[in-house]
């Protein structure tokens, strides 16, 4: 039964209230200073074409003596996990004691149209990995994968388990059909084919359609009406633009890649069935035998907790262990509540596996 | 009368002149080129969201342009935000003028309900038009389609929409008729092959302007979904009080029966094929468009896509060997390191046990 309280003096009052917080917000975006992302200061290792490793520099010495190489997505950009000053995952990284690079894909344009899966993973990847080992004189490392990236991270692991000590996935689709994956759902009737001929590469537009069409009234309507209380705190403002231009910051992706990505893992399922073919290799789940961390987050719209949570019935190693997290997607990096939790339990989990 | 919510007043205009002068104070109204505030006149319809329209002309020029594109997406949902408080508004008045109680009220509401559902069911074109004004959020998955499938395109703006703006059962039949007749004219003499290529351009076209038909009739349908979920809400007697003492509380639950509807209706067979339709049709079309372009390319003889996309995948394939062939040196070169070394560790191995064994013998 509704309660119907509303009155025209409340509603004029409303109105007003709306339009003095909409000026005060735009006084204050026009006083920001540009948005600035990436906080922590890092040096570039190594640089192939557009593909660039990171490594970030801390004020202290790494208590862990084995590096960990955080592999992003190729959807979006990674700065999401080095945000602002107070919502970055890989300070809590570094405050765990960690040594901690990053693998950053670049923006791929048309010359990069025919980068395959095995481009990135057994190229790009495998390489980023060799230097890291060489730097550091190890023959193997950590790796802590991230959404597409911790996929990757799987298929990686599985051809090449020599290189990597232990293995963390962070929102990682494994199976692609789980029930409510509404992105599986909808790619299925996509003919990929003429898309990737037609498009070469995927649009970031097209991704970022995809991805706002999950949740089109709150994620394009209710998201900015939101946001005219946030804007009257110069510092929300700046926050809330910060996740803005992370959010439409879509690097389009290479047809090759896109194609294989999404007949193989969404359409057909692969990975589980042991069926992906990179290059010469064939990935099976089953050679992952080092320790896993499998993290993922309950009110994930984009990867279903149950696409995670898959991993366990399908790797090799006696040593998994997962880790919930009461939030969504993004919330997962970037939420006050993931920053108390989500870097430190990595970082408790790899000092015990050193 | 302040506390009662079906005693609306009469004199709304000074409201909406109030609301103007509270807008007055906003950055950027007072400069010497402003025109003078709008009469009461001007307020007829929509007043609310026209004003902020009107505003943020003003302002716009003096944001940079990210700031620009950001703030337009605030203005935006503002202003559908207070379309649906203004067409609320009119129910309310009237509802208050009859001196209506809360339940005749309610069916007020549940007929103004009723109206916007038969809009929807009965014109695609219309329910864009006039519903738009009334909780204009329903729109937002077919606009953003139409603004993605603009990115895509090769005119600037959306030259797409403006195809798909006709409802194809408004075409009339001599229309209609004379396009079929151009479709099934077989291609004749050395123009046959160009005129066949653009006949299939047109049935790709008519093809994508009937799966976005489709897709727009599929949203038209969960906004009905919408509303009855509305109406659910509003009339259910067993569910806890829900208090709507705000717009903003009306709206969210709008969007909250929106979501639901949408997310119910997405997950269907008919949903996803609809969906696949649309993304498939669409490159259907593009594709046939790059392909008449890249004909014209060659007749200029300046290189097309086709060309590049070969150049391209040779480049790729080169790297590719460069990358593999570099491994192999590398894999060689450690290879041969370790043989070198190999043999001297073995002999000083070798050496040292000699020496070890004579010392013993000492």
């Amino acid at each position: 039964m509704i309660s119907y309280q509303i009155t025209p003096n409340k509603v004029l009052q409303e109105m007003i209230e709306f339009n003095q917080k909409l000026g005060k917000g735009f006084q204050n975006l026009l006083e920001t200073e540009e948005i600035t992302t990436g906080v922590t200061p890092k040096e570039i290792i190594y640089q192939e074409n557009k593909t660039i490793l990171y490594r970030f520099k801390s004020e202290k010495e790494p208590k862990n003596p084995i590096p960990v190489l955080i592999v992003y997505a190729l959807v979006n950009r990674p700065y999401m996990t080095d945000l602002q000053e107070n919502r970055s995952m890989v300070q809590g990284l570094l405050a765990a004691g960690l040594d901690v690079y990053l693998i950053d894909w670049g923006y791929p344009d048309r010359t990069d149209r025919f980068l395959t899966l095995d481009d990135y993973i057994n190229g790009y990847l495998d390489r980023c990995v060799d230097v890291i080992c060489k730097q550091h004189d190890l023959p193997d490392i950590n790796i802590l994968g991230i959404c597409q990236g911790g996929t990757f991270s799987l298929c990686y692991t599985s051809i090449h388990p020599g290189k990597v000590k232990n293995l963390i996935t962070m929102v990682t689709p494994v199976d692609f059909q789980t029930p409510g994956n509404l992105l599986s759902r909808w790619v299925q009737s996509i003919d990929v084919d003429l898309l990737v001929d037609t498009m070469g590469n995927i649009s970031g537009e097209l991704l970022n359609w995809t991805f706002l069409s999950l949740k089109p009234y709150r994620l394009m309507g209710q998201k900015y009406l939101d946001m005219v209380d946030a804007l009257e705190d110069p510092q929300s403002a700046k926050n809330f633009l910060r996740m803005e231009k992370w959010i439409f910051d879509s690097p389009d992706q290479a047809g090759e890649t896109y194609r294989q990505f999404i007949k193989d893992f969404y359409q057909k399922n692969k990975l589980i069935k042991g069926e992906v073919r990179l290059g010469e290799h064939t990935v099976n789940l089953k050679n992952i035998t080092m320790p896993v961390l499998n993290i993922y987050a309950m009110q994930d719209h984009l990867v279903p907790p149950g696409a995670s949570m898959a991993l366990k019935g399908y790797v090799g190693t006696q040593d998994y262990k997962e880790l919930s997290f009461p939030g969504g997607h993004i919330g997962i990096y970037v939420s006050g509540r993931a920053q108390k939790t989500v870097p430190p339990s990595i970082g408790k989990w790899l000092n015990e596996r050193m | 009368m302040a506390n009662d919510p079906f005693s609306w007043p009469n004199d709304w205009m000074s409201f909406q002149q109030k609301y103007w002068d509270a807008l007055g104070g906003l950055p950027s109204r007072k400069t010497p080129e402003d025109k003078p505030p709008p009469s009461s006149a001007d307020f007829a319809t929509n007043a609310w969201s026209e004003a902020l329209d009107s505003w943020w002309k003003i302002a716009a020029p003096k944001a940079a342009p990210p700031v620009q594109d950001f703030f337009s997406q605030l203005i935006d949902q503002g202003k559908s935000f207070f379309q649906m408080s203004e067409q609320l508004n009119k129910i309310l008045q009237s509802s208050a003028a009859a001196g209506q109680s809360v339940s005749q009220w309610q069916t007020a509401l549940n007929e103004a309900l009723n109206n916007m559902k038969e809009a929807f069911l009965s014109s695609p074109q219309y329910s864009r038009d006039a519903m738009s004004q009334w909780m204009g959020v329903w729109e937002l998955p077919v606009d953003h389609w139409q603004h993605m499938a603009s990115s895509l395109s090769m005119m600037p703006g959306d030259f797409l929409q403006g195809l798909n703006t006709a409802d194809l059962s408004q075409i009339t039949e001599p229309v209609q008729e004379r396009l079929e007749q151009f479709l099934s004219v077989p291609g004749v003499g050395h123009m046959r092959e160009r005129q066949a290529l653009y006949q299939e351009l047109i049935r790709l076209g008519v093809k994508y302007q009937e799966a976005l038909q489709e897709y727009m009739h599929a949203c038209n349908q969960i906004a009905v979904k919408s509303i009855e979920k509305l109406q659910q809400r509003f009339g259910d007697q067993s569910q806890e009080e829900l208090k709507i003492d705000s717009l903003r509380s009306l709206y969210d639950l709008w969007v909250d029966c929106c979501e639901e509807a949408y997310a119910e209706y997405v997950e269907s067979d008919e949903y996803v094929r609809i969906h696949g339709n649309l993304v498939n049709t669409l490159m259907a079309l593009k594709q046939h468009n790059a392909m008449i372009v890249d004909d014209s390319l060659e007749a200029l003889n300046i290189p097309n896509r086709q060309e590049i996309n070969t150049l391209q995948r040779r480049f790729h394939t080169l790297w590719r060997d460069n990358k593999a062939m570099q491994h192999e040196i590398e894999t060689l070169k450690k290879q041969l390191e370790a043989k070198k070394t190999a043999p001297r560790t073995r002999k000083s191995a070798a050496a040292r046990s000699t020496r070890t064994s004579r010392s013993a013998d000492k």
